[in-house]
């Protein structure tokens, strides 16, 4: 197995502006995307939390509540003790008060006997595109009018922690199992290049996991040209 | 037209006229607060609400330039009350007044959040209009020339409509001339009155106007809305149609501050 990944913030912003976050892990095969929105504020670092409590926690072969869950609540108190409350700015705090959000998706893949079991777990609208010989699919959204301005997210809350025995309403979300043979390729991308994605199709699949352009410099001029939204872009390509 | 991105490299304009004269002392009709309460107070929130949109982890991005024009606080005068140009908005920081903590109920939870005050309410003297539309016409002219590719600016005149230097007529028609490469400047008007006639919002035409006797020049030199406005003016008022101005007749706190949501939102939904 072989992946490649890229992480670029939108055109005009600096690296450490970018509120995508993602992870690649191919030893543990685990591997997860997330959009932090932008109309809130340490929503990149709500995005990083995310992904790094899946990458702990995203044994996603057991009890879906369970995962979501555990996933959900320790990313809260991540969230929350990695901000320095006492020090913020009037305006940082007002905002801060009314939590982060971001929408996620996290894969897990396992070798069985003859092929590979890929289990899915997303809320909002960053995407997994799976192609293998006999099908091509993309989870959660399925075409381009999915990719509307309000996708599901997750929110950190008020910015107080949860507690293991504090309520705590889990959010909407989907999870996905496929069965995959050696060969097949498969994508996650936060929301515009995932519409870019899709647009492209198979042959754009295709491309990207043979060769995933490294260069800054690419992916702004699809940007400036307007082929792709300015936005965030995080992208890994898996081959099998 | 009108759909420029607005981003740290080509800012949008903020302009806001106070009416700050003697009248402004007067109690809204309906209400127990006088207008220049109301309209500080608008002001205030709506400047807050503007840098809460701009505030990002690492601190407020420079996504607008602003500038607030006082006039009838001294005989004649207009001038700029934060400073002689508009500013970043970066900078309203570091003019905060006071700060007031207030308690808010989000999501049934109480949450606590500091206000600033930049401006307090100040009802003097008579009512230059026609010189604060020349100072924000010299403020803008200036302001386009650097940005170009810039959202066109936002001024809004809060007053209660009685111009003792002259008709603001042809003043506020160079001010509207004045353009980016996006459109022409935008003037809103919020006429507030101790009238008791029904409050009016984006009419289309001068029938709609009420009974007051500067409600027709106001409505005048309010700019038709664009599009874009117009969806959004369309949410909260439902009758507003094409052809509607930027214009508000005894709007509230509460009106103030969507009516001034609505151009701001429509701006803010062009950051990028």
């Amino acid at each position: 197995m072989r992946s490649q990944s890229i992480i670029f913030p939108k055109v005009g912003n600096t690296q450490a502006e970018c509120e995508d976050y993602l992870m690649s892990d191919d030893l543990n095969m685990r591997f997860a995307v997330s959009d932090g929105a932008s109309d809130s504020v340490f929503s990149g670092l709500w995005a990083k939390c995310l992904v790094d409590t899946f990458s702990q926690y995203g044994n996603l072969s057991g009890n879906p509540e369970e995962i979501i869950n555990k996933i959900y609540r320790n990313s809260i108190n991540l969230w929350h003790d990695k901000i320095e409350w006492s020090n913020l700015k009037w305006n940082v705090k007002n905002k801060s008060v009314l939590g982060s959000y971001a929408t996620f998706i996290g894969m897990e893949i396992r070798k069985s006997e003859k092929n590979y079991r890929v289990n899915c777990i997303a809320v909002g609208d960053s995407c997994a595109f799976i192609r293998t010989n006999k099908r091509f699919e993309s989870f959660p959204i399925k075409d381009v009018s999915g990719f509307g301005l309000h996708p599901d997210l997750l929110w950190s809350g008020h910015g107080e922690p949860i507690f293991d025995d504090s309520p705590l309403e889990i959010p909407d979300y989907e999870m996905k199992n496929y069965t995959v043979e050696q060969g097949s390729k498969i994508l996650l991308a936060s929301d515009a290049a995932s519409k870019w994605i899709m647009e492209g199709g198979i042959k754009r699949i295709d491309d990207l996991t043979t060769y995933l352009n490294p260069e800054k410099s690419y992916w702004d001029e699809l940007r400036i040209s307007g082929e792709m939204k300015n936005d965030d872009i995080s992208i890994i390509t898996i081959e099998i | 037209m009108y759909e420029a991105e607005i981003s740290r490299r080509n800012p949008g304009l903020f302009l806001f006229l106070l009416d700050q004269s003697r009248s402004m002392s007067h109690k809204l009709s309906g209400g127990e607060r006088s207008k220049a309460v109301e309209a500080t107070d608008a002001i205030n929130k709506q400047i807050a609400e503007l840098i809460n949109r701009c505030t990002k982890s690492e601190g407020v991005r420079h996504y607008f330039d602003l500038g607030v024009i006082g006039y009838g606080f001294e005989r004649s005068g207009a001038a700029g009350l934060i400073s002689d140009a508009p500013v970043p908005i970066t900078e309203m920081e570091n003019v905060i007044k006071k700060m007031e903590t207030r308690k808010e109920k989000v999501d049934d939870q109480e949450v606590e959040f500091q206000y600033p005050v930049w401006f307090e309410p100040v009802a003097a003297s008579d009512t230059p209009m026609v010189s604060a539309l020349k100072l924000a016409k010299e403020w803008v002219e200036k302001w386009v020339q650097d940005h170009q590719y810039s959202y066109p600016p936002v001024v809004i005149n809060i007053s209660d409509g009685e111009s003792t230097d002259g008709s603001p007529t042809d003043i506020s028609k160079e001010l509207t001339e004045l353009s980016t490469k996006d459109g022409k400047t935008m003037l809103w008007n919020c006429h507030l009155s101790e009238s008791s006639a029904q409050p009016v919002s984006f009419p289309e035409d001068e029938s709609k106007l009420p009974q007051e006797k500067y409600a027709s020049t106001m409505f005048s030199i309010s700019t038709v809305l664009p599009d874009s406005m117009l969806a959004i003016a369309r949410e909260e008022y439902q009758d507003v149609t094409t052809g509607a101005r930027a214009y508000v007749f005894n709007a509230r706190l509460e009106d103030l501050i969507k009516l001034l949501d609505i151009g701001t939102r429509v701006a803010y939904s062009r950051v990028k």
